[in-house]
């Protein structure tokens, strides 16, 4: 392997190519045409114009990825996240071209991105799944059904979803039609496949995901896990290693029931088991697994010391893992801020504008992973994600205090962020005190 | 002997720098003999009207393409109606056909066949015609 097409844009382009540069492989990065002179393309050793802005004729077109790897003389394709990281017909048309995926197999992004089949095959492989339907709900009557056998609240659910489009809270008998008919469009409108599930909704839960690394000789290794349990509508905007909940038995159980998984299905590459834990019981189930390199995962890396970028690359290559499981150390805390061009005051409403000025905070235990510089635009047909903060200190308390100083020095004039939601966020009291489940912000920050 | 890209911007700036109209140069196994021609010799006269067709695909050009089950190479001089095709880009097993936009006269190509073009990329430059 010795050049890579980058299929994607922002930070994580930036992030693959920092990856490429310590690993001395040559690194293509494909652009829409408004990317042009976005900072991947400048870093890369060449650029390739795929396509207009709108990303179904650009970063999702995959003929024009593919032919494009293939008129660079790459050898390697890596998706990022989001577009087509997750696309397993994408996948499987790379390694048909010749060129190695760097990610997953495509069965196993097929089989794990049908969440009603990776849910079935993983309460058949033993691990605790939510009490929910066993087949997709077809019809009123199947939801009624569900009702009555799980209670209220029931959650309905998108078999092809992710990112919370597809998915309804019902709490009475009277929520359930408006609720059927709204999930099912929204699944149709945003997969093109309507087909739903049902879980009972669980509340005051912590979302927790396993990171995992598997090599193609079947070697696979569990790296702790992230608590994102700081969302708003299923976006996450904190994340954090390890979880301030999860004890020593119960991150060994998450991570052997993690493994159990990845084994049954092949896996390779870099991915995360997703669970969701209910604090007090310690008790935990799975929900889904997520085949690609996470928009979090640099948390992970800063509290394991591993570059799960470059084990991804390194794994494409056909090289064994570097490390076993019995040298995956967990030290300290790691914090992640996710920076996005939005305006907190206004329903967190996209800001797309030109970046006047940007200074991106430094110090002691400070990352930033960032696609940003002065003058960069933020495009209004992407998402608004301008810069990832990530902190690390030796408990969780220097973290926090370490993205405390991180936020108070990023300057950035030109567009609203967020930054200021994540400053106050830190002073809250339940943050401090690791008192926070998924619907927090909504409840009691955002008071809804 | 395997060539980086950073090779051949070393060798590109070798040879910009280089006096005369003739450099030799040899690494390893490698020889590669350049002669430089003043510009303009070879280039067509141009009018304010002629214009760039971009690509619309990605994908290798092909000179050859086929219209009304017509196999023909277009060229220099040709001339074609509004969307007549004059070439075509392979995308992978699929052909996208490269129309021309207007009646046109075609006064140079700016990819050869076989090469490699990106989305807006100038393929040909255009003449309009009346």
């Amino acid at each position: 392997m010795k050049r890579v097409l980058v299929a994607n844009r922002g930070e994580i382009a930036v992030r693959v190519i920092r990856a490429c540069r310590q690993l001395g492989l040559e690194v293509v990065c494909a652009y829409s045409e408004p990317d042009r002179d976005s900072l991947p393309v400048r870093l890369a050793d060449r650029g390739v114009c795929i396509g207009p802005a709108p990303a179904r004729r650009s970063y999702l077109n995959g003929p024009a990825l593919i032919a494009a790897a293939l008129g660079v003389r790459a050898d390697a394709v890596h998706p990022g996240y989001g577009f087509l990281a997750e696309n397993a017909d994408f996948a499987r048309r790379c390694v048909e071209a010749g060129l190695r995926f760097v990610g997953p197999p495509a069965e196993a992004i097929a089989l794990m991105g049908d969440k009603l089949r990776a849910r079935e095959l993983a309460a058949s492989l033993g691990l605790p799944v939510v009490p929910g339907s066993r087949g997709a709900l077809g019809t009123m009557a199947d939801v009624e059904d569900a009702a009555r056998r799980f209670g209220y609240p029931l959650l309905l659910k998108a078999a092809a979803g992710g990112g919370g489009r597809g998915m309804r809270v019902m709490r009475s008998r009277a929520e359930l039609a408006d609720g059927f008919l709204g999930a099912r469009a929204e699944a149709e409108a945003a997969f093109g496949d309507g087909t739903l599930y049902a879980e009972r909704f669980l509340e005051r839960v912590r979302h927790v995901e396993v990171q995992v690394l598997a090599d193609s000789l079947g070697q696979a290794v569990a790296l702790g896990e992230r608590d994102c349990s700081i969302q708003r509508r299923h976006q996450k905007l904190l994340e954090e290693a390890p979880s301030p909940v999860v004890t020593p038995d119960v991150r060994q159980s998450l991570a052997t029931a993690a493994l159990a998984l990845v084994r049954a299905i092949g896996y390779e590459s870099a991915g995360t088991v997703e669970f969701v834990l209910e604090p007090e019981s310690g008790r935990f189930y799975f929900i889904e697994m997520n085949t690609r390199i996470q928009v979090e995962h640099p948390v992970t890396e800063m509290v394991t010391g591993i570059d799960l970028v470059a084990e991804q690359l390194r794994i494409a290559a056909g090289a064994p893992l570097g490390i076993s499981q019995d040298d995956v150390r967990i030290a300290g805390h790691a914090l992640e801020c996710r920076i996005n061009a939005e305006d907190p005051a206004q329903g967190f409403r996209p800001t797309p504008g030109t970046i006047t000025d940007w200074r991106p905070p430094t110090g002691e235990g400070v990352r930033v992973d960032t696609h940003i510089v002065p003058g960069a635009v933020v495009q209004p047909f992407y998402d608004s994600l301008l810069a990832k903060v990530i902190t690390v200190g030796a408990d969780r308390a220097q973290a926090i205090e370490r993205m405390r100083r991180a936020l108070d020095g990023l300057r950035v004039t030109g567009v609203p962020t967020t930054a200021s939601f994540h400053r106050a966020l830190l002073d809250h009291p339940d943050f401090q005190e690791g008192r926070v489940h998924t619907r927090w912000v909504e409840e009691t920050v955002l008071g809804r | 002997m395997d060539v980086s890209w950073d090779d051949v911007r070393r060798v590109l700036a070798a040879i910009d720098s280089a006096p005369g109209e003739e450099l030799e140069l040899e690494v390893g196994d490698l020889r590669l003999v350049v002669l430089k021609r003043g510009q303009g010799a070879i280039r067509p006269a141009t009018t304010p009207q002629d214009f760039e067709l971009k690509s619309r695909a990605v994908g290798i050009f092909r000179r050859a393409a086929v219209q009304d089950g017509l196999a023909f190479v277009v060229d220099a001089g040709a001339v074609a109606q509004a969307d007549e095709v004059l070439a075509a880009i392979e995308v992978l097993s699929e052909t996208e056909p490269v129309r021309a936009p207007r009646a046109v006269e075609v006064v140079s190509l700016l990819v050869a066949d076989g090469e490699f073009v990106e989305y807006g990329q100038p393929l040909m430059l255009l003449r309009p015609r009346s």
